[in-house]
C-alpha cells in the first residue's frame, strides 16, 4: 500500500466539490436577483470566486486515475468540509450584517454542521437571500455535502466507501445498493421527497413559502437556524408547531430505514428497528415527564405543556434547536433534561448530530456484559444486536469513540473557561455546538446568540462543530503525526 | 447487471474489479471480515460478511434479485451448496463455478444437468491446456486465439541471438514480414508499450503479435522462432493436481516425464495415477538431483510447485543446466514483471487463468471477449463496431486514436481477417480486436460501442 499522499489527486476532487458548491448557491442568487436586495453581490462574488477556484483546481490538477487510498480519503472530507465552510461564509463576509470574517465563518460552519448557532442578533434584517443561504447551508450539510458530491458527480469508485463512512453517521454502515454513487443518490432522493412533504405541510399550516422553504432546510437538516428572531415563538401557530415537530422527529431517523419503508415498502424493517424503537421511547418518556414539569411547576394546560413539551424536546433530541420557548425560564430539572438529551442525540445515519441512539444502547449492553462477566469470570458473552452478535471491534471503536467525544468535550470546555466564560455557559455551548444543536444554557441560551465570544472561543466552537459533524476520529486523525508518515 | 460473488479471494477481486468498471453491480460474499474490510476500501461494491453457503448470508447479500452467480469460494462444497441455494431463485439466470476436484467431468455433467450451472471452471485444467499449447514453441511464452479461432496472437520472448534484435518497426515492416501480421503490445521491464514505427526491439523485450490464423507458421519463421517440434523429454516440479494433469496429457503424446515431488506418500499416491510417467522422490530444485536424472538437452521444464519462490529459483536453475525451455507457475501477480527480467522463458498465473475465463464467459453486448495479460495492466477486447461509433466509415489513419492503443485485426463478417495498416476502414458488425492499456478500456469500449 502506497501511503504518500497524492495531492493532484485530492486537489482536483476538492476542485469539482466547489464547482457542485459554487452551483447550489445560485438559488439564493437567483432569490437575489428577482427581488434585488442587498445579498446579490455578496452571492455574485461568491459564485464567481467558486467557480474559478473550483475550475481551476479540477483543470490544473486534472488526473486520470480516481481511486482513494483511506488517507487521502479521509483528508478529503476534511478538506472539501472546510472549503465549503468557507466559501458558504463569502456571502455574510461581504455584506454588511457581519463585523468579521470569524463570525462568518462561524455562522457558515454552524449552517453545514446542521448546529443553527448563531451570531446574529437581529435575523429579520439580514436580506432574505442571505437567509436563504443560510438556511440552505442546513440542509445540503445535513445528508452530507461528500455524500451530495458522490450522488451528482459520477467520479468517486474506489475508495467512496471512506468518503461515505467519514461523513454518514452510524455504528455500522451498511450500503444500500452495490454502487456507492446510486446509494447516495437514494438517500437523497429520500431525502428530499421528506423535504418536499415538509414544505407542502408547512405552507398549508400558514407559512409564507419564503419561510416554509427556509424552515423545511432547517427541519430535515435538524440546523435550527430561523427566519426570525424569536424562531418558531414568532409564528404563535400550534399547527406549525406541531409539523414541525413531526418532521424534525422523521429527520432524527435513520434515512436507510427511510429507504425501506418508501423504497422497498418493507415496513416491517421500518418499525422492526431497533434503534428507532429506542428512539422514539426516549422522545416519549422524556416528553411525559417535561410535560407533568410544565404543567405542575409552570402552571400550563395540558395540550399546552404537552406541544411546548413534545416540541423542545423532539427540537433538542434531534439536536435541531429551534425554540417555541425560552426553556431557560423552566425548573432546574426540565434543563438538565435537556442538557442529557443533547450529549443522546438522533438516530446514526440520520441528519442530527449527538453520540446517537444506537451508541448509546450498544454502551449500555456493553456495561451490563461487564457485570456478567465480573459474576462469570470465565464466561463469554457476545453482544447482539437485532439478532446478529456485534464484533468486538466495533465495540472497541465505540468505547474510544465515546472517550475521544468526551476528551474533546472537556478540553474545549476548559479552553472556554480559560476566556472568562462562566461554568455552566461553557458546558453548555460545547455540548450545544459539538453535538450540532446550537442553543445551549446560560448566555447561549434560546433567547441569546453566540455573537459576545471572544473570537478565538468561536474558532474553538467552530472546531467542536465541525469534530462533532464528522463525528471525531477523521478531524483528530489527520492532526496526528502518524497520519502523515510514509 | 447485479451479479453476486461467491468468496473474496484474488480471483474473486479481479473479476469484480474488472465487471464494476463495466457498470454492473457486485456484491461479494466473504468470510473472513478482514478481508471483508480490504474488499470494501478498494472495491465500490457491496460486501457481505459470511459463509457462501449459508442461506442467511445470500439472502442479505441479495440474491433475489441478482441476475448472475459466481461461485470462487476455496471450497468446492461451498460453491456447490452456493449454487444450489441460487438455483431456487429464478431471477439467478446465469451461475459459474469454480470446482478444483479431479473428477470435475462428474461434477460438471450433475452441476449442469441438476443446479443449471452454465459454466464449470478447472482452473488447473485451464491452466494445463495453456501451458501445453506454449510448451513446444522455444521462445513462445502465450498463444491466445480470437475471432472463434480465426486470429492468433503470441507473445514471444527477444533473445539476444535472434536477428530482430535492435530492428525497429519500420524496418521489420520493411524486411517482408507476412503481410498481415502485427506488433501489438511490448513488455518491457514493469514497462507496457504499444509500440510505434520508430521504436526498436531489444534484447529481453516480450513482444505480442497478431496474425491470423492462415499466416500464423510463416509469421513464426520469420520471427526466428524454430518450428514446432516434438517434445521428447519434459520435468516437472510438484506432484500437485496441475502437475499430475499434463504429465498424463504428455505421456499419452509420448513424452518421456519425470515428475519430482519431496513428499514420499505424495508420490506413491501420484504413481497410481500415472503411467509411463516415473515419479521421483526428492528435491526438483536440488542442482545433484537434476543432473542425476540427466536435465542436460530436456526440451521443457514445467515448475508447477505451489511455492512461487521455489518456481522461480528452479526455473533459472534449470535454463543453466541445459533445459531447452523452463515454464513456472507463479500465483503472486506482483511477481510477474520480475520474472521477465530474471530470463524465465514463460510464467503463468492459475488465478489469471480463471480470471480471463470468467471475463470471456462474462460477455456485456458487443464485446465478445477481455483478455488481460501482465497483472491487468495491458487488455485485448474484442468487440463488434455498432454503426453510430465514431471510428466506423473512416481510414483508421484519420481516425484520433488514442495513445497507448491499436488496433489488432479486423475479422469481417464474410470471414476475410486482416491485420489493418493506415487506410484500412473498420466497417459496422465487423469484429474489431484492439489492444489498449488498461486505463483506456472504458474510453475505448465506448467509442466503438455508441449509444453505451
Amino acid at each position: 500500500m502506497k501511503s504518500v499522499i497524492r495531492w493532484s489527486n485530492l486537489l482536483e476532487m476538492l476542485g469539482f466539490f466547489l464547482l457542485a458548491m459554487s452551483g447550489t448557491i445560485l438559488l439564493p442568487w437567483a432569490l437575489a436577483l428577482a427581488e434585488g436586495d442587498e445579498g446579490f453581490w455578496p452571492l455574485t462574488i461568491t459564485v464567481l470566486t467558486g467557480l474559478v477556484a473550483g475550475a481551476a483546481l479540477a483543470w490544473f490538477f486534472r488526473v486520470r486515475e480516481r481511486d482513494f487510498q483511506r488517507r487521502e480519503g479521509m483528508l478529503l472530507v476534511v478538506l472539501t468540509w472546510l472549503a465549503a465552510c468557507s466559501l458558504g461564509a463569502l456571502p455574510f463576509y461581504f455584506s454588511a450584517d457581519f463585523s468579521s470574517f470569524t463570525d462568518a465563518f462561524f455562522e457558515s460552519i454552524s449552517g453545514f454542521t446542521t448546529t443553527g448557532a448563531t451570531i446574529l442578533t437581529d435575523i429579520e434584517s439580514v436580506p432574505r437571500s442571505l437567509l436563504l443561504w443560510r438556511s440552505l447551508t442546513h440542509w445540503l450539510g445535513g445528508m452530507g455535502i461528500i455524500l451530495l458530491g458522490i450522488a451528482i458527480l459520477p467520479l468517486i469508485g474506489t475508495g467512496g466507501m471512506e468518503l461515505y463512512r467519514a461523513e454518514f453517521s452510524g455504528a455500522v454502515s451498511e450500503k444500500l445498493t452495490p454502487r456507492i454513487a446510486e446509494t447516495a443518490i437514494a438517500l437523497w432522493r429520500v431525502y428530499a421527497l421528506l423535504s418536499f412533504t415538509a414544505f407542502i405541510f408547512l405552507l398549508t399550516a400558514g407559512m409564507g413559502p419564503f419561510d416554509a422553504l427556509c424552515h423545511t432546510f432547517a427541519t430535515l437538516g435538524t440546523g435550527g437556524f430561523s427566519t426570525r428572531n424569536a424562531s418558531l415563538e414568532s409564528f404563535a401557530n400550534p399547527l406549525i408547531e406541531g409539523v414541525v415537530v413531526v418532521f424534525m422527529f422523521l429527520a432524527g431517523i435513520n434515512f436507510t430505514v427511510h429507504y425501506r419503508l418508501i423504497v422497498e415498502r418493507n415496513a416491517k424493517r421500518f418499525f422492526g428497528d431497533r434503534e428507532l424503537r429506542v428512539y422514539a421511547l426516549i422522545t416519549l418518556l422524556a416528553t411525559l415527564a417535561v410535560t407533568v414539569l410544565l404543567v405542575r411547576n409552570q402552571g400550563h394546560d395540558v395540550g399546552d405543556a404537552l406541544l411546548l413539551g413534545a416540541f423542545q424536546v423532539v427540537s433538542i433530541m434531534t439536536t435541531t434547536g429551534f425554540s417555541s420557548t425560552d426553556f431557560e425560564q423552566w425548573a432546574p430539572f426540565g434543563q438538565l433534561l435537556l442538557l442529557a438529551l443533547m450529549f443522546c442525540g438522533g438516530c446514526t445515519g440520520s441528519t442530527a448530530g449527538g453520540l446517537k441512539v444506537a451508541r448509546l444502547d450498544l454502551l449500555f449492553k456493553v456495561v451490563a456484559r461487564e457485570f456478567r462477566r465480573l459474576v462469570e469470570t470465565r464466561g463469554v458473552f457476545a453482544i447482539f444486536w437485532e439478532g446478529r452478535a456485534v464484533p468486538e471491534g466495533t465495540i472497541q471503536s465505540l468505547l474510544n469513540l465515546v472517550y475521544l467525544a468526551f476528551l474533546i468535550n472537556f478540553a474545549a470546555c476548559l479552553l472556554l473557561t480559560m476566556f472568562g466564560v462562566p461554568v455552566l455557559t461553557a458546558i453548555a455551548a460545547v455540548a450545544a455546538c459539538m453535538f450540532n444543536i446550537g442553543p445551549g444554557l446560560g448566555d447561549v441560551g434560546p433567547a441569546e446568540n453566540y455573537a459576545h465570544f471572544h473570537a478565538a472561543v468561536k474558532w474553538i466552537l467552530a472546531f467542536c462543530m465541525l469534530a462533532g459533524r464528522l463525528e471525531y476520529y477523521v478531524l483528530i486523525v489527520i492532526c496526528t503525526r502518524h497520519f502523515w508518515r510514509k | 447487471m447485479r451479479i453476486l460473488i461467491l468468496g473474496g479471494g484474488e480471483v474473486a477481486y479481479l473479476v469484480a474489479r474488472r465487471l464494476i468498471r463495466e457498470q454492473n453491480e457486485v456484491t461479494i460474499v466473504e468470510q473472513s471480515s478482514s478481508r471483508c474490510q480490504y474488499l470494501e476500501e478498494s472495491l465500490d461494491a457491496k460486501v457481505v460478511c459470511g459463509n457462501a453457503s449459508s442461506i442467511g448470508a445470500l439472502e442479505r447479500a441479495g440474491i433475489d434479485k441478482t441476475e448472475m452467480l459466481i461461485a470462487a469460494t476455496n471450497s468446492d462444497e461451498t460453491n456447490v451448496l452456493g449454487c444450489l441455494v441460487a438455483h431456487d431463485y429464478e431471477n439467478v439466470k446465469i451461475k459459474l463455478v469454480r470446482l478444483r476436484t479431479h473428477e470435475v467431468d462428474h461434477w460438471r455433467k450433475l452441476c449442469e444437468s441438476t443446479l443449471g450451472v452454465d459454466l464449470v471452471i478447472h482452473p488447473d485444467r485451464e491452466a494445463a491446456k495453456r501451458i501445453l499449447r506454449v510448451t513446444p514453441l522455444p521462445e513462445v511464452f502465450d498463444v491466445r486465439a480470437f475471432a472463434d479461432g480465426r486470429v492468433q496472437l503470441f507473445g514471444m520472448n527477444v533473445t539476444h541471438s535472434n536477428w530482430v534484435v535492435g530492428k525497429s518497426m519500420e524496418e521489420l515492416d520493411e524486411s517482408g514480414p507476412p503481410k498481415n501480421s502485427l506488433m501489438a503490445m511490448l513488455f518491457r521491464g514493469s514497462r507496457v508499450i504499444i509500440p510505434r514505427g520508430q521504436d526498436r526491439l531489444r534484447a529481453g523485450d516480450h513482444v505480442y503479435i497478431v496474425v491470423p490464423t492462415s499466416e500464423y507458421q510463416e509469421c513464426l519463421e520469420f520471427m526466428g522462432i524454430p518450428r514446432e517440434k516434438k517434445l521428447q523429454r519434459v520435468f516437472i516440479l510438484g506432484g500437485k493436481q496441475i502437475g499430475i494433469e499434463i504429465a498424463q496429457r504428455l505421456e499419452k503424446r509420448g513424452v518421456q516425464v519425470k515428475l519430482f515431488e519431496r513428499d514420499l506418500e505424495r508420490c506413491e499416491k501420484i504413481s497410481t495415477l500415472v503411467k509411463k510417467t516415473i515419479v521421483i522422490h526428492g528435491d526438483g530444485t536440488d542442482q545433484g538431483i537434476l543432473e542425476e536424472e540427466n536435465i542436460e538437452g530436456i526440451d521443457a521444464y514445467l515448475a508447477l510447485s505451489g511455492h512461487d519462490e521455489d518456481n522461480i529459483i528452479a526455473s533459472l536453475l534449470s535454463k543453466r543446466m541445459g533445459a531447452a525451455k523452463a515454464v513456472a507457475l507463479i500465483n503472486r501477480s506482483d511477481l510477474l514483471p520480475m520474472t521477465q527480467l530474471l530470463g524465465i522463458d514463460a510464467t503463468l498465473s492459475t488465478r489469471l487463468v480463471v480470471v480471463d475465463r470468467i471475463l470471456q464467459y462474462v460477455r456485456k453486448g458487443n464485446v465478445l471477449s477481455v483478455k488481460t495479460f501482465r497483472d491487468e495492466e495491458a487488455e485485448a477486447i474484442e468487440l463488434v463496431a455498432t454503426a453510430d461509433s465514431k471510428y466506423v466509415g473512416k481510414k483508421l489513419k484519420d481516425v484520433h486514436f488514442p495513445r497507448g492503443a491499436i488496433v489488432g485485426a479486423i475479422a469481417r463478417p464474410s470471414g476475410e481477417v486482416t491485420v489493418p495498416r493506415g487506410d484500412a476502414v473498420i466497417r459496422a458488425g465487423d469484429r474489431v480486436i484492439f489492444f489498449c492499456l488498461e486505463s483506456l478500456v472504458p474510453e475505448l469500449e465506448s467509442a466503438f460501442i455508441a449509444g453505451k
